[in-house]
């Protein structure tokens, strides 16, 4: 086969240009980190990639809203807590009045301190978390119990909407305690509050008719409450849980993640080398035959 | 007896081929380097021998040397081979280098690509839902549709763009083309007259193989040496006729020329950007249409981004992808928020009014916007599931803590749509089509460069024929130099002898 100047020129030349094709493209990898820069680069790589970085986002949704559920949810755990101290409180103040040593001035005390636990109550019923109220159902911007004017009557204003979150996909978790929401056939505020008013209301007349009446109402509403507390914790135990689930998966998506779409800096780095040792010998072989002709030995 | 001087002039006969010898190497390494040039080989053959009456019993003399041709070193079935290669050089190229820039208009995989901003917005809503009457959450909501909208709209312009320059692109091919049919039909007629004289064309034939080079990375033409020395340049079409009759359209495919001897044809682009024959009145009625038919080369690449790739009309391409894209985002979407309900909003006359019951306005993907009475008023923003209720009165707007829209809407991250004919969901439709376009990118890559190992293959063989190889015309050049010199020293000694006759003969003794 007959080899002409311009073929060694061009087999030259086009090898450089190849081993300098090869570099750069290394050169380029090792300097931004990411072996996956276009999706041309490793297209099935780029599928799989675009699934994680959305998983991931998705996860760390999850997250927020896992953490907002988190402060609702002690919010009305504490809420409860106090509405069941007072109920307590009341409970004895009952059973004080339903004593027969009691007269009549006596017992309207009882009720003017009651009176006071009512608001209290009240106040807690209508507590806020983060300007919402907790027990308002979705009604969240008005206080969802209002005392009538002369006091004889508790009024719920909010509705019994559920409010949650997705901690999962499609897996909504109920944060809120509607204030109407029934346990065993029971509202359990409003009969809670409505209690408070009785025993006032028992014990203002002075005679204790029908204290002992009341004791049975508060104390099954404390049971209602105390359910409810339950019902709270059980939905913060399956909070947490998600929660360490997802943080565990987030630890393996971004694993994956890098295999993916970054650079092994080692590999890459040796395979630089090596194609810097291939780039130079091209050079240096190419300088050489281009040299020689029969010109230089002819006189 | 032949003539006295007649060894004088077999010697003659080797001084001037000798030397025209010498030009012809002259002229090989003064052209080593010039593109497309084919080397040249003088042909000797000993001159027409002499048949001697006189000297009969001695047979035939000879009478040195002469030049039958200059002969061109080109191997057309070599020509023929790179040709056809040249055609699927042009287009992977092409094909490879508008992909190229096709991906880039995406920038995926990264933080600020239509992946991750489409997984934005389904958190924005994620946080609308659960806090649905924050005017906070309500403005990221439209914040991050709008960016969405807007990268979606900005993709759609840039592959609108792309397809422009591929346009252009093939308007500034055809005229070079043009140009080049042009010269090919001039070169003919030169090389017809060249040869009608009885000479070689063979610089001529040199710059025509060199426009036919050319033309077949453009287009795959098929070409044929005609007698008289000329070449046709054919290209397949499809002539549509039309029945006056019956109005049908019949297609039949056909040979027609681009160039044949000296006369050549145009290859037009209609207003349509359909390539067209325009040939002799001899081609038919004015309802034939002859449309050309590429099947390769850069042509076919350009017409193939033009119209399959980047047409926001053709579902396979990523323009049209992506046009299906915006439309079933915006569908999926409005179908659902026309299912909720705002926050209590008021007009100047303290009436209540309700938002539009669309969330993203436009046709497609080119005008993809978040309505914009819900960017002047975010609180417009349906959220709510259900109309609240006062006194038992239904409303217009929903109850402050009420985000159950907002979290259907934010579940349409996982939810199917119909989008050409699959049931996927908007992200992973997304997703797929941009894998497809690295796939596409990848394989033209790929044979592009295997293809360009292929023509640099073929190139090589056809330069180990044609081309000069300085150290081959530095032996020739020695070769002839000698012959030349030993001729002269044959016309010395001719000479010599001849002084003798001439100057010696008949003076006895003096």
């Amino acid at each position: 086969m007959r080899i002409t100047q311009r073929m060694l020129v061009d087999t030259v030349r086009s090898n450089i240009n190849t081993n300098a094709e090869s570099l750069t493209a290394l050169q380029d990898q090792l300097s931004s980190g990411k072996r996956l820069r276009k999706p041309s680069d490793d297209p099935q790589a780029l599928g799989r990639a675009l699934k994680l970085r959305s998983n991931a986002d998705q996860n760390a949704q999850f997250l927020r809203n896992i953490s907002s559920a988190r402060g609702w949810l002690e919010a009305t755990d504490t809420s409860l807590a106090q509405l069941s101290e007072a109920l307590l409180r009341a409970r004895d103040l009952a059973v004080k009045g339903a004593s027969d040593t009691l007269s009549a001035d006596e017992r309207r005390n009882l009720a003017y301190q009651l009176d006071g636990m009512l608001d209290e109550a009240i106040q807690c019923v209508n507590s806020a978390h983060e300007g919402k109220h907790l027990f308002a159902g979705r009604r969240v911007s008005t206080p969802p119990f209002a005392l009538s004017a002369d006091r004889s009557a508790v009024e719920y204003r909010g509705d019994s909407g559920e409010m949650g979150r997705d901690i999962a996909s499609s897996a909504n978790l109920p944060v809120n305690v509607p204030g109407d929401m029934e346990v065993e056939g029971v509202q359990i505020l409003p009969q809670a509050l409505a209690a408070l008013v009785e025993l006032r209301d028992r014990l203002n007349d002075g005679t204790g008719v029908g204290v002992s009446g009341t004791l049975d109402q508060l104390s099954q509403c404390l049971e209602g409450v105390a359910t409810l507390r339950g019902t709270v914790g059980a939905r913060t135990s399956r909070l947490n849980a998600t929660e360490d689930g997802l943080d565990q998966v987030q630890v393996r998506i971004a694993t994956m993640l890098s295999r993916a779409e970054d650079a092994d800096i080692a590999d890459t780095i040796s395979r630089l080398t090596m194609q810097q040792n291939v780039f130079t010998a091209a050079l240096a072989v190419g300088a050489r035959t281009v040299q020689m002709s029969l010109l230089n030995f002819l006189k | 007896m032949r003539s006295t001087f007649s060894g004088l002039s077999i010697a003659l006969t080797a001084l001037m081929v000798q030397r025209r010898a010498v030009e012809v190497t002259a002229h090989n390494v003064a052209n080593a380097n010039t593109e497309g040039f084919t080397r040249q080989e003088p042909m000797m053959s000993a001159a027409q021998p002499s048949s001697l009456a006189i000297l009969s019993g001695v047979g035939q003399v000879g009478n040195g040397v002469e030049l039958n041709a200059i002969r061109r070193m080109r191997d057309s079935f070599l020509d023929r081979q790179l040709r056809n290669q040249l055609s699927a050089l042009g287009h992977w190229e092409t094909t490879r280098d508008c992909l190229g820039e096709v991906e880039l208009v995406f920038n995926e995989p990264s933080n600020s690509g239509i992946n991750t901003l489409l997984g934005r917005m389904w958190g924005a809503w994620q946080d609308l839902s659960s806090d649905p009457d924050s005017y906070v959450t309500r403005s990221a909501v439209v914040e991050n549709a709008n960016v969405l909208a807007n990268v979606i709209r900005r993709g759609a312009a840039q592959l609108a763009e792309l397809r422009q320059e591929a346009g252009q692109r093939l308007e500034i091919r055809l005229a070079e083309i043009d140009g080049w049919l042009g010269q090919i039909a001039d070169l003919n007629k030169q090389i017809q007259e060249v040869l009608i004289v009885g000479d070689q064309a063979n610089d001529l034939r040199d710059r025509r193989d060199l426009l036919l080079d050319r033309l077949a990375r453009a287009l795959d033409v098929t070409y044929q040496e005609t007698a008289g020395g000329g070449v046709s340049v054919n290209l397949t079409v499809a002539v549509e006729t039309v029945d006056p009759a019956t109005g049908e359209v019949s297609v039949s495919m056909e040979t027609r020329a681009l160039v044949q001897g000296s006369g050549r044809s145009a290859l037009l682009m209609d207003a349509d950007g359909i390539l067209l024959w325009d040939g002799d009145a001899d081609s038919g009625t004015t309802n034939d249409r002859a449309v050309a038919v590429v099947r390769d080369g850069e042509l076919r690449a350009l017409m193939g981004v033009r119209d399959q790739v980047l047409n926001p009309e053709n579902p396979s391409g990523i323009a049209g992808q992506l046009e299906l894209l915006a439309r079933a985002l915006r569908d999926q979407l409005n179908a659902q928020y026309a299912q909720g309900h705002g926050l209590e909003v008021l007009d100047a006359a303290g009436q209540p009014v309700e938002g539009p019951t669309l969330f993203f306005s436009g046709e497609g993907a080119a005008d993809l916007a978040v309505h914009s009475e819900l960017v002047r008023n975010p609180n417009l923003l349906r959220a709510a599931g259900s109309r609240a209720s006062v006194g038992g009165a239904e409303q217009l707007y929903g109850e402050p803590g009420d985000g159950g829209n907002a979290l259907a809407i934010a579940r349409l991250q996982d939810s199917t749509a119909v989008i050409a004919d699959k049931n996927v969901s908007v992200g992973d439709w997304y997703k797929t089509v941009i894998s497809q376009l690295g796939v596409h990118t990848q394989s033209a890559l790929a044979m592009a460069a295997n293809q360009s190992l292929l023509v640099d293959h073929l190139s090589r063989n056809r330069e180990a024929f044609q081309g000069v190889s300085l150290d081959e015309e530095a032996a020739n050049l020695i070769r002839y130099e000698r012959a030349f010199q030993a001729a002269a020293r044959v016309m010395n000694s001719m000479d010599e002898m001849i002084d003798l006759v001439v100057n010696g003969l008949g003076l006895m003794g003096r």
